[in-house]
């Protein structure tokens, strides 16, 4: 009998098998869900974009060497390629990518902008500035996140972020010191 | 705090696995899932019988939609040159885990990619996002004198290419809406499952740090086993420890595995559709004392359920409910998609 008040009530604060099932009905019914994410990944469907990660080294003058990984129909849109020298492998999903055009200048400001404004199931781009650049501000497009660190030669900027719409990232640094 | 990789062994002695578990229902006077004396057909039968086999089905039919639903993660689909699916066959990449260099001679993958649910006490639900990049180390110094040389594009491409280099791994878990790094990445493979260990990372997020930080702390760790089921499918288990901030808790973990920019090609995987291959190969604490390690679960017969009950105990986690995504990647391997070389050159072919 007791052991029986004991089965019927639900131990608090621990997995229980009814509890684990409701998990797993849980993982079930998900992809049922209209939820954010996963519309967010039915919009990215349209555009037959995936995964974008780049790392973009830039140097004192403002050139930039842009190499990794597009997971994507077709790269030609992106903005960020728009007169760019490129190199892009549809199987791999490699770039290489050499651009001038990334940066512009303003006064004492070097500006980095970078948009590939397409709808991404994943994004990871990792800024390599030169390591006497003096950060004046970095901002980025709704859903991703960046971290600032200092890296042996270069002034790290990372951005992240999953299931977004368009990327967008805007850094501003100082040479001059 | 360390995690050890405490696996049972794959073997299990019924015996003894009876006589200890017996001896810690004595303990503690629970007989909670005593089935074998015939007296307790209650809740926990239907629990067994009714709903197990139900959710079971519906989790196989959620996975049917999920393939269907999601054409956006199939790759160029229908343009004939993709087996994305054949015969209702749905594949995805599974990344290749072996020794370094085994991967694509490719300067970045992605050789994890994955998403699902974190548990907390009390039922308590988060999603989980996965990510690891296998990349090439690159010498920023190397790329910027390359640059100054003015370099075509090609020339710049062979020489970063040209010198052998090292790969490593690099990655990142999103936990609801935190964002950790992954540091020291410890990628082990044996037989066809494999192991992640890895410390967790929390940068400043947001914000330009005033001064140049000494390095991060552990904000704590991660340890997930991939395995490989009999029928091909893949499921991804283990824990995440977070020692403290608004996540701080332990949480078990359950991941989709499918990835992007690997080597194989499996059947995508028939998530929790057949578990017999699972030996509740479980990740604990070391030292730890499991909170539900003394209750009985002798007469449970899914091991699966067997492995999360036997789990280590779950601290409090905030009951936030993000999206709970768990759809998997469905991504052929495009590395035998293309029947042709589909490189293209930018505006200035060199």
């Amino acid at each position: 009998m007791i052991e029986g008040d004991e089965r019927s009530r639900p131990s608090r604060g621990s997995p229980s098998a009814v509890g684990v099932y409701l998990l797993l009905a849980a993982i079930a019914f998900s992809p049922l869900v209209p939820s954010p994410a996963l519309a967010d990944d039915a919009v990215g469907a349209d555009g037959d974009f995936g995964s974008i990660v780049l790392d973009v080294y830039l140097d004192a003058e403002g050139r930039a060497l842009i190499v990794g990984y597009i997971e994507a129909d077709g790269v030609e849109d992106l903005a960020f390629l728009e007169g760019t020298e490129f190199f892009y492998d549809e199987d791999t999903g490699e770039l290489y990518a050499r651009s001038g055009g990334l940066t512009s200048v303003l006064g004492d400001e070097t500006r980095v902008e970078f948009e590939a404004g397409a709808d991404w199931k994943e994004g990871h781009l990792a800024f390599y500035l030169p390591k006497e650049a003096e950060l004046m501000a970095v901002s980025c497009s709704e859903g991703l996140d960046y971290s600032v660190v200092e890296a042996e030669d270069s002034m790290k900027v990372e951005v992240l972020g999953y299931d977004v719409e368009g990327i967008e990232v805007v850094i501003g640094y100082d040479l001059a010191g | 705090m360390m995690i050890s990789s405490a696996k049972r062994s794959s073997k299990m002695v019924p015996g003894d696995k009876g006589v200890d578990r017996a001896r810690s229902r004595r303990a503690l006077g629970m007989g909670r899932f005593d089935f074998e004396r015939g007296a307790n057909f209650g809740m926990e039968s239907i629990v067994r019988w009714v709903l197990g086999p139900g959710l079971t089905m519906l989790l196989l039919m959620s996975l049917a939609v999920t393939g269907q639903g999601f054409p956006s993660e199939g790759w160029r689909e229908g343009d004939g040159e993709s087996s994305a699916k054949v015969s209702g066959l749905v594949f995805c990449q599974i990344a290749d885990l072996g020794a370094p260099g085994g991967g694509p001679p490719v300067l970045i993958s992605i050789v994890r990619s994955e998403r699902g649910v974190a548990l907390g006490p009390e039922n308590e639900t988060l999603p989980v996002r996965l990510r690891v990049e296998r990349v090439r180390v690159i010498d920023p110094s190397q790329v910027r004198q390359l640059l100054g040389e003015n370099r075509t594009l090609g020339e710049i491409k062979e020489e970063i290419e040209g010198d052998g280099g090292d790969y490593s791994y690099r990655g990142n878990i999103r936990l609801g809406h935190a964002h950790y790094l992954l540091k020291d990445l410890n990628l082990t493979s044996e037989g066809r499952n494999s192991t992640l260990d890895a410390e967790l990372m929390e940068p400043v997020w947001g914000a330009i740090p005033t001064a140049p930080e000494p390095g991060h702390e552990v904000a704590g760790t991660v340890s997930i086993e991939t395995r490989h089921l009999e029928d091909g499918s893949v499921i991804g288990v283990g824990t995440i420890l977070i020692f403290g901030g608004p996540f701080a808790g332990s949480y078990l973990v359950i991941l989709d595995s499918s990835a992007g920019g690997g080597c194989g090609m499996e059947v995508c995987p028939t998530f929790l559709g057949d578990l017999a291959g699972w030996e509740a190969g479980y990740m604990g604490p070391e030292g730890g004392v499991p909170a539900f390690s003394a209750r009985s679960y002798s007469e449970i017969q899914d091991p699966f359920l067997e492995m999360i009950l036997t789990g280590p105990g779950l601290a409090p986690v905030p009951s936030s409910w993000g999206p709970g995504p768990f759809g998997c990647s469905w991504e052929p391997d495009r590395h035998f998609t293309g029947p042709t070389d589909r490189r293209r050159w930018g505006p200035r072919d060199i």
